[in-house]
């Protein structure tokens, strides 16, 4: 008898602790969201045309979205180099466009951001030539 | 016009012609001529004056052997075996090389030529040694009657209405091996048996309806025939008119006068154009037509040949198609000479590479027909391709591609016109 109160005593209590933890990591990871987003606000408010480019990397992750589920949804990759050209378009302009974002917050030593930007567009038209003839 | 080499074992040249010569008319009257050669009168031992072949023409066509004592043909050219002219090496070149058709009769009576049992055993066929003679109780005692229902290749003879008897008196009988090649023809009734009582040290070669009467043996590659008959009393006198059908019809199958056919031509083509492989290559996914013409010698003339299992396959290694030829009726090809089989339109598979284009048919007692053409498929070309816009699939991905990039024009003149973060917001 005592040695079974005293496990289930045990359980209780190592229950307690767990959940004692997980509400810890929980509040962390809460103070943590709160905090970011609220310096992603302030970043916002300093600099106006980060939106214009959160934005835009929005819809480039909302098209990417559709056309892989158009792709499960007829489920043929039929014209795969159609749906890789779309794709890569999408995912392409995604990375240059972060890649010039860091640039836009925290400019590299030597590069300043109007040549960063200038970089961007030439690398994106690039991409678009490069997309457009491999989807024929 | 066919000629015919018989050669014979009776020493009394009158009595042979007396004996066969019903059958010797029968010959005639369907266009043969004939020679005879005593093999074993003596004038002929050495037998050097007859020949089957001349350097590298055939002499004859079809030669007819009758039985030939094991005894007599040793005694004559005992010394060199293999010279002889009935030797089976000769025999089989004669068959092989030549395209001589066979005839080969044997004796249940007496010992046979080895050389003719070698031969017919490298055919496949095992006749019964001497003096196993094929008895049916429930027929007459003397005489070995066979129904017609135990024909058993249709090309060869076939009797449509009642049921006809044939007399093969006193027959060897042979057993056969697992091969294609051979066209049992005759076999012998379920109620058969041979009888031992004569000799009971052998036990019986067969029993029933495991033997045969009469085959044929038809080479793959030069259709030459061979037939073999077991007993001398299907074509003597005594039973000549009750038999006449039968050796007429099996004469004729035997020296390719009968269920003989041949491919006149094939050709295949783009099926919309009509234009064919040398003016314009295939590539993958054409639209092709196939067309043979065959024909069948009907003893006297060639007459279309009609069968509905002729298939037609494009084979790459593997077949990729294997079609049903179909005959075309129309006014073009509707002549007496031949029936034209098409596979009507069919589309090359999407697969480039050498391709055969192959008609092959092969049916036991027909002469078989193998028609091969091989040529290259190739693959699309880099501008035969259709475009993205003829896809329809492709429409949600160029409509992104095109979305993105004016997204990225839209964001460019943004970013640069506009310094206003309010402006900003009110164009989102």
């Amino acid at each position: 008898m005592a040695a079974n109160t005293s496990s289930a005593n045990f359980i209780k209590t190592s229950t307690n602790a767990t959940n004692k933890k997980s509400n810890s990591i929980w509040n962390d990871f809460q103070d943590v969201y709160r905090v970011s987003m609220k310096s992603y606000w302030d970043a916002l408010d300093k600099y106006p045309k980060l939106k214009l480019i959160d934005i835009f990397c929005l819809f480039l992750v909302i098209i990417g979205v559709i056309q892989f589920a158009f792709l499960c949804l007829i489920r043929d990759n039929f014209p795969f180099n159609a749906f890789l050209s779309g794709f890569i378009i999408c995912v392409g302009q995604f990375a240059l466009l972060i890649s010039f974002r860091m640039q836009y917050l925290n400019p590299f030593p030597g590069i300043p951001k109007n040549r960063a930007f200038g970089e961007f567009i030439v690398a994106s038209l690039i991409l678009h030539f490069i997309c457009l003839h491999f989807i024929n | 016009m066919n000629k015919g080499v018989t050669s014979m074992n009776d020493d009394e040249n009158e009595l042979f012609k007396n004996n066969f010569k019903k059958f010797m008319l029968l010959l005639e009257s369907n266009g043969y001529n004939y020679t005879l050669y005593d093999i074993q009168s003596s004038n002929n031992r050495n037998s050097n004056d007859i020949q089957l072949t001349k350097v590298d023409n055939s002499l004859y066509d079809n030669v007819i052997i009758f039985p030939i004592l094991k005894a007599s043909l040793k005694k004559g050219s005992s010394a060199s075996e293999n010279k002889s002219i009935l030797s089976s090496k000769n025999l089989l070149s004669f068959f092989n090389n030549y395209n001589g058709n066979l005839m080969i009769i044997t004796s249940p009576h007496i010992n046979n030529a080895d050389s003719l049992i070698n031969l017919l055993n490298e055919f496949g066929i095992f006749p019964s040694p001497k003096n196993q003679i094929v008895k049916d109780l429930f027929q007459n005692k003397d005489t070995l009657l066979v129904s017609s229902s135990n024909l058993l290749n249709k090309y060869v003879y076939s009797v449509d209405n009642d049921t006809v008897y044939f007399n093969l008196g006193e027959s060897s009988v042979a057993r056969l091996d697992n091969r294609e090649q051979l066209v049992p023809i005759l076999k012998s009734s379920k109620t058969s048996f041979i009888d031992t009582t004569q000799d009971k040290n052998f036990e019986p070669w067969v029993t029933g309806s495991q033997g045969y009467l009469i085959t044929g043996f038809q080479g793959v590659n030069n259709n030459a025939r061979l037939v073999w008959v077991g007993s001398t009393n299907l074509i003597d006198e005594s039973a000549h008119d009750i038999n006449k059908n039968l050796v007429e019809n099996l004469v004729n199958w035997n020296f390719n006068a009968k269920s003989v056919i041949k491919t006149l031509k094939s050709r295949h083509y783009h099926a919309n154009t009509k234009l064919t492989y040398d003016e314009l290559n295939y590539k993958i996914n054409d639209v092709i037509r196939y067309e043979i013409d065959i024909t069948e010698w009907d003893g006297s003339q060639w007459i279309p040949f009609t069968a509905e299992d002729i298939q037609f396959e494009l084979r790459q290694v593997d077949p990729y198609y294997r079609i049903n030829l179909t005959r075309i009726l129309d006014n073009e090809t509707n002549n007496n000479t031949f029936a034209r089989y098409t596979t009507n339109n069919f589309k090359l598979p999407n697969r480039h590479g050498m391709f055969k284009f192959l008609t092959e048919y092969k049916r036991n007692g027909l002469s078989t027909i193998k028609d091969e053409d091989i040529k290259a498929i190739r693959h699309l070309a880099y501008d035969e391709y259709p475009r993205s816009w003829e896809i329809t699939n492709s429409w949600v991905y160029l409509t992104a591609n095109i979305v993105v990039i004016s997204l990225f024009i839209t964001f460019v003149i943004l970013f640069l016109t506009n310094t206003n973060v309010t402006t900003v917001k009110k164009n989102n």
